[in-house]
């Protein structure tokens, strides 16, 4: 079987789905991206001028502004993820983006149940806004570890091994 | 039966399940976008899920049965059903992107092969989203008001959209329940000039009590919101002129084989996160769709046109089964999407063209369309400073004098980017729409170019784009080079000719294709100061009509089935 880097975001929703997030977009290879967040004018433009980010998901913990916000670049080999990290590392960095991705997921009469409260985040500094990124690829075996915090925000790195690759 | 020979089917990375793929095909799913595309078609459509499978197109169409190239050669469609033949079926476009300015045009010449070829089209498209953008000097007056009963009036006017709320607030309309109460009851208060349309969108987003299910208006609560100092709206882009001119092309299209838009339905709930567009997440019943961005389930959408009791992914489905199936395809309420005033306003369709009686209304004129006399446009060519081969202007003379009128789409730019899209689209919807009688002779066979007024492409090249850019005849004269290695040629008509005489339309580059393959006349100005310098090409219309190029050259020939 031949993999794809489809196949690498296609298990990594599954996994997060069995970790409790609810996923609310994914942006496939080659595909239109639902979820979009502008880049800042003057940043200097590594892919177009907004992020597609392949996966976005949200989790809570019950109460309100609890609500963590995922982003999520996949590859299909890990050492491709190099790019990805430059991507979130400069994403990171941007408050506005962040903001933006933030106010994409807020709470709102009518809207869905997990959701961010953006009046309260929005008022929190940076380093403080409920938003973890993760980088996915396939690997030997499956493994998740944490990595360096990118712009203080946590991050972790998960592998998928072939059969979990396979699943259709 | 066609064998797959250069090209292979997708099984090998593909997402179905093992024993849904045939081993011999009855059907191929031509994919162009994305492989989960065709796999949800094949998946939900009961004549292909078991007998299909999905093959990558690749870009050079290497391995493509001639008999589909024909729907590939002005541009690639998304998607394309064939059978085990080779023999096309139906031509599939979708985009979740809302209209904004000529996107929604950008992909009609691939729905102009498939018309040329009487072959059905379906595209799948938002025609009504929710759209977040940077608020307006307006929005940031209302968001600084500081009389909070005030600002609550003026952002529950602002949803509306069509109505002043200031002025309203100053004649005394201060709530919301009085500004519906007047707009329903047509006060005093309301501008007749703003009362009909505040009137529709409080049917069709506030009461959505019309045919049609309309989106839900956004609350004046979330209408404006600051991100980091930059204010954002969000609000309900609904269809104006570039839609109205799309679905009214797709209407007459049908008039020789089925073209149907279908309308990718929206939901409130995820106007923020995907501005209302539903995907397919996870999927229980057939999870090799899980997590791959695509549509929802037919079926679990709400229903757009509510007397037809289906959703429009059912009813695309139905469009699909039946073509594939091989039984006539009924009208699924298509007609529907250009009645007036129901998806848009009746008076958009005045504003899709303006006349130009004078040389000047047509040189003066930023990007837009117009219509003239030929007159009018034999005085324009004579005010230009071009240089022409007496045989060019000998035909342009003759088309001239051929037409009593003529459609001028006209665009005004100063870059050097490619000018493929989106006009090789935009070319095409003003050939159905202003160019041709909606008869069997004009529409019969389009490659005929039986037209009731000629097409112009009109470019102003300004700045950096009158010095660099090489449309038209620079690049005509390096495309010549490159696909008649050896040719002697330099008038750029001989030259367009003998393209049309040795190669397919897809060998030609998209960025001069559909502009020589659909325009009778090209025009380019470029303007460098004071001084102006212009290039004048008849197009392949022309010459096919003034027999300059035979309806059985190779270029003609590639544009059908």
């Amino acid at each position: 079987m031949t993999f794809s880097e489809e196949h690498v975001t296609r298990a990594m929703a599954r996994h997060l789905v069995g970790d409790g997030w609810e996923i609310i977009a994914v942006h496939p290879p080659d595909g239109q991206g639902p979820f979009v967040i502008p880049k800042p004018p003057r940043s200097r433009a590594i892919e177009r001028a907004s992020y597609h980010p392949d996966i976005v998901a949200l989790r809570s913990s019950g109460e309100r502004a609890s609500t963590t916000l995922l982003l999520v670049e996949c590859k299909l080999d890990e050492p491709a993820l190099v790019d990805d990290l430059k991507k979130f590392i400069e994403l990171a960095a941007n408050r506005r983006s962040l903001l933006f991705a933030l106010f994409r997921c807020q709470d709102f009469g009518g809207g869905p149940r997990i959701a961010i409260d953006y009046d309260y985040v929005s008022g929190l500094p940076t380093r403080k806004l409920p938003i973890v990124f993760a980088l996915a690829a396939m690997g030997v075996r499956t493994t998740t570890t944490s990595v360096a915090p990118i712009g203080g925000f946590k991050c972790s790195k998960y592998l998928f091994g072939h059969s979990d690759l396979a699943r259709r | 039966m066609y064998v797959l020979t250069e090209v292979e089917p997708t099984n090998h990375s593909s997402f179905l399940p093992i024993e849904w793929i045939p081993e011999k095909p009855q059907f191929f799913v031509w994919w162009t976008g994305t492989l989960g595309q065709a796999e949800w078609l094949i998946t939900h459509s009961s004549a292909l899920r078991r007998r299909a499978v999905a093959v990558k197109c690749p870009s050079t169409l290497a391995g493509v049965p001639n008999g589909l190239r024909p729907l590939f050669a002005l541009e690639q469609p998304d998607l394309l059903i064939s059978d085990a033949e080779g023999k096309p079926l139906l031509s599939i476009e979708i985009t979740e992107q809302q209209e904004f300015g000529l996107n929604g045009q950008q992909r009609m010449a691939r729905f102009w092969s498939a018309v040329a070829s009487k072959v059905p089209s379906a595209y799948l498209l938002p025609i009504e989203s929710y759209q977040i953008e940077r608020a307006s000097a307006t929005d940031l007056r209302i968001f600084r008001e500081r009389n909070t009963a005030k600002r609550q009036f003026l952002l529950d006017a602002a949803v509306l959209r069509d109505v002043n709320g200031e002025s309203l607030w100053r004649r005394g309309v201060h709530s919301r329940a009085d500004l519906l109460r007047d707009i329903k009851s047509a006060a005093s208060t309301i501008p007749p000039k703003d009362l009909q349309a505040a009137q529709r969108f409080v049917r069709d987003h506030v009461d959505r009590s019309g045919d049609f299910a309309h989106l839900p208006a956004v609350s004046g609560e979330d209408y404006l919101k600051d991100i980091d100092g930059q204010l954002y709206k969000i609000y309900i882009r609904s269809p104006r002129v570039t839609t109205s001119m799309l679905l009214h092309w797709m209407n007459i299209a049908s008039s020789v084989t089925p073209t149907y838009p279908f309308k990718l339905q929206s939901q409130s709930g995820w106007m923020f996160r995907t501005n209302g567009t539903l995907h397919t997440l996870e999927d229980t019943k057939d999870p090799h769709l899980s997590f791959r961005n695509l549509l929802p389930r037919p079926g679990t959408s709400e229903i757009f046109q509510r007397k037809l009791k289906r959703d429009e992914l059912q009813l695309f489905i139905e469009m699909v089964n039946n073509v594939v199936s091989g039984t006539s395809v009924p009208s699924l309420g298509r007609e529907s999407f250009t009645e007036p005033d129901l998806l848009f306003p009746k008076e958009v369709i005045s504003e899709w063209r303006s006349r130009a009686d004078s040389p000047e209304d047509i040189v003066t004129a930023g990007s837009s369309d117009l219509v003239c006399t030929a007159q009018t446009l034999d005085e324009v060519l004579s005010g230009l400073h071009y240089s022409a081969s007496r045989r060019l202007e000998s035909e342009i003379r003759s088309l001239v004098e051929h037409f009593k009128e003529f459609h001028i789409y006209k665009i005004r730019c100063n870059v050097t980017r490619s000018l493929a899209d989106p006009y090789s689209g935009v070319i095409a919807v003003r050939d159905l729409l202003f160019c041709r009688q909606p008869d069997t002779t004009s529409l019969g066979d389009l490659t005929a170019f039986v037209r009731t007024a000629g097409l112009v492409f009109y470019v102003e090249l300004r700045e950096q784009g009158a010095r660099s850019h090489t449309f038209l005849l620079k690049a005509l004269s390096r495309v010549y080079r490159h696909l008649i290695p050896g040719g002697r040629i330099s008038d750029p008509l001989d030259q367009l000719i003998a393209l049309a005489d040795s190669v397919r339309a897809e060998q030609i580059p998209k960025h001069i294709r559909s502009h020589l393959v659909l325009s009778d006349l090209v025009i380019v100005n470029r303007i460098y100061g004071d001084r102006e310098e212009a290039e004048v090409m008849v197009g392949i219309p022309h010459l096919v009509r003034s027999g300059g190029v035979r309806t059985t050259s190779p270029l003609i020939k590639s544009l059908t089935v």
